[in-house]
């Protein structure tokens, strides 16, 4: 069990994926329509979130 | 704590004319490293000195310390040893098995500046091999001695596990050779992983299974979320669910599907009534060849679906074509007119002349292309015959 403050690239990456699936199941369920306009800068925000976030927990 | 500096013990020398008090800073570990480290067993005197040690540097490693502990005993700067040995790489990949031999034969630092043990025999063995292969890569022979080229491939493979395994982990390789290759061996493995993932991923995705694969993305995100708060070692699961999110993006986009079968497939109906509303294939080559239907005068509404592929509707030159396609990655070419790129939209709305059949066609290709020509396999930008589309008003 870990105490203090939670792991921020798990928790960063996990909104990250929380984001993306729900996206894809909005695609899948064509309620939204997906297309590469939209995904370059979705992912990109997702792999971005990730590296920032370990970047800033190995900063502190 | 007189007698003890940076946690060994001291050794009286001959010439204790200052002998080590309190106040005296512990010498620094680099320059134990530069050769004031007596060897074991010996009593270093004014006379002999002790022989200058090479190990992998503990405090100053990118993978395992070899740049780090050569540049500390040749007294250099780190970076020149490491950019020499990025440049060997290119010297039929010499660079990399000579990194690995002193990887296998150099003994690793030890807490405190402490020269390691001497590597065992099985790794002297395995580190005088890659050596000879080193040697090998770097002889004037076409392709080196040993196809040092072609074993490279094998060393890159090994050299990405270890920054998958310090990216997994956020944590640098540190120990001794053993525990070096086993998170080599790791990272490997969970590259491997990660490609089937992701071809799995994308493949299930296209067929049919997009909205279970965006609840495992759903859930791999609210499993990090939960273990950011109980375990650290949850990051572990963030690049397996990269694997899984991202292709699965990539299929959504592309609007991909595979359902409808594999292969090549060829229509030509023989009257206007055979003419289907829709032909779907998932990948392969679907080809939809009009030119002995005959068709009647008024509107023939087809819709055409492939997956990933090369779609073409052939049709006779006394017909109207109006066109409206979408591809996820591909090109389109109508006639003489094509465009290309990601996200493509192409719309051609044509009106027919009185008494002339047209068709209405409705494309959507996720990776590929779609084409419409008065002639089957017509090359593209092929300028030769009838321009196309001249029986539209």
């Amino acid at each position: 069990m870990m105490r203090g403050r939670p792991d921020l690239p798990s928790a960063a990456a996990g909104v990250g994926f929380v984001v993306f699936g729900a996206v894809l199941l909005f695609d899948a369920l064509d309620v939204v329509d997906l297309s590469f306009a939209a995904l370059a800068p979705l992912a990109c925000f997702l792999v971005g979130a990730i590296l920032l976030a370990s970047g800033l927990a190995r900063r502190g | 704590m007189v007698g003890t500096a940076g946690g060994r013990q001291a050794v009286p020398t001959m010439s204790n004319e200052n002998p080590p008090t309190e106040n005296d800073p512990a010498p620094e570990p680099e320059e134990q490293a530069a050769g004031e480290q007596p060897a074991a067993g010996e009593q270093p005197t004014t006379e002999q000195a002790a022989p200058r040690r090479l190990y992998r540097s503990r405090g100053d490693r990118v993978i395992a310390g070899v740049c780090g502990g050569l540049a500390r005993y040749l007294n250099v700067d780190p970076v020149i040893i490491r950019v020499t040995a990025v440049a060997l790489i290119f010297a039929g990949g010499a660079g990399l098995f000579l990194y690995l031999a002193a990887f296998l034969l150099v003994p690793n630092e030890k807490e405190g500046g402490q020269p390691g043990d001497p590597p065992r025999r099985g790794l002297v063995i395995a580190g005088a091999i890659v050596l000879a292969i080193a040697i090998g890569a770097l002889l004037p022979f076409h392709g080196g001695w040993w196809g040092g080229w072609e074993l490279l491939p094998l060393g890159f493979v090994a050299l990405a596990g270890l920054l998958v395994w310090r990216l997994a982990t956020g944590e640098r390789p540190q120990g001794d050779a053993r525990a070096i290759v086993r998170a080599t061996v790791l990272g490997v493995v969970l590259i491997v992983v990660c490609v089937l993932l992701a071809f799995g991923s994308a493949w299930a995705a296209a067929d049919g299974g997009d909205e279970a694969v965006a609840g495992i993305v759903l859930a791999a995100g609210l499993a990090l979320v939960a273990g950011a708060f109980v375990d650290r070692r949850a990051r572990w699961l963030i690049l397996p669910a990269l694997a899984v999110a991202l292709p699965a993006g990539v299929v959504a986009a592309s609007g991909l599907d595979v359902t409808g079968g594999h292969g090549e497939r060829t229509y030509r109906p023989a009257s206007s009534e055979a003419v289907r509303s829709a032909y779907h294939l998932g990948a392969g080559k679907l080809v939809v060849d009009l030119r002995g239907a005959h068709l009647t005068p008024g509107d023939h509404r087809i819709e055409l679906r492939l997956g990933v592929g090369d779609a073409q509707l052939v049709v006779p030159p006394d017909v109207c074509v109006s066109t409206a396609s979408h591809l996820g990655i591909g090109g389109v070419e109508v006639f003489q007119h094509d465009s290309g790129g990601i996200d493509v939209e192409w719309r051609d709305e044509r009106r027919a002349a009185a008494r002339t059949p047209r068709v209405v066609v409705d494309a959507k290709v996720g990776i590929g292309a779609f084409s419409v020509h008065h002639t089957e396999d017509q090359g593209w930008h092929d300028e030769s015959g009838v321009p196309g589309n001249e029986a539209c008003a």
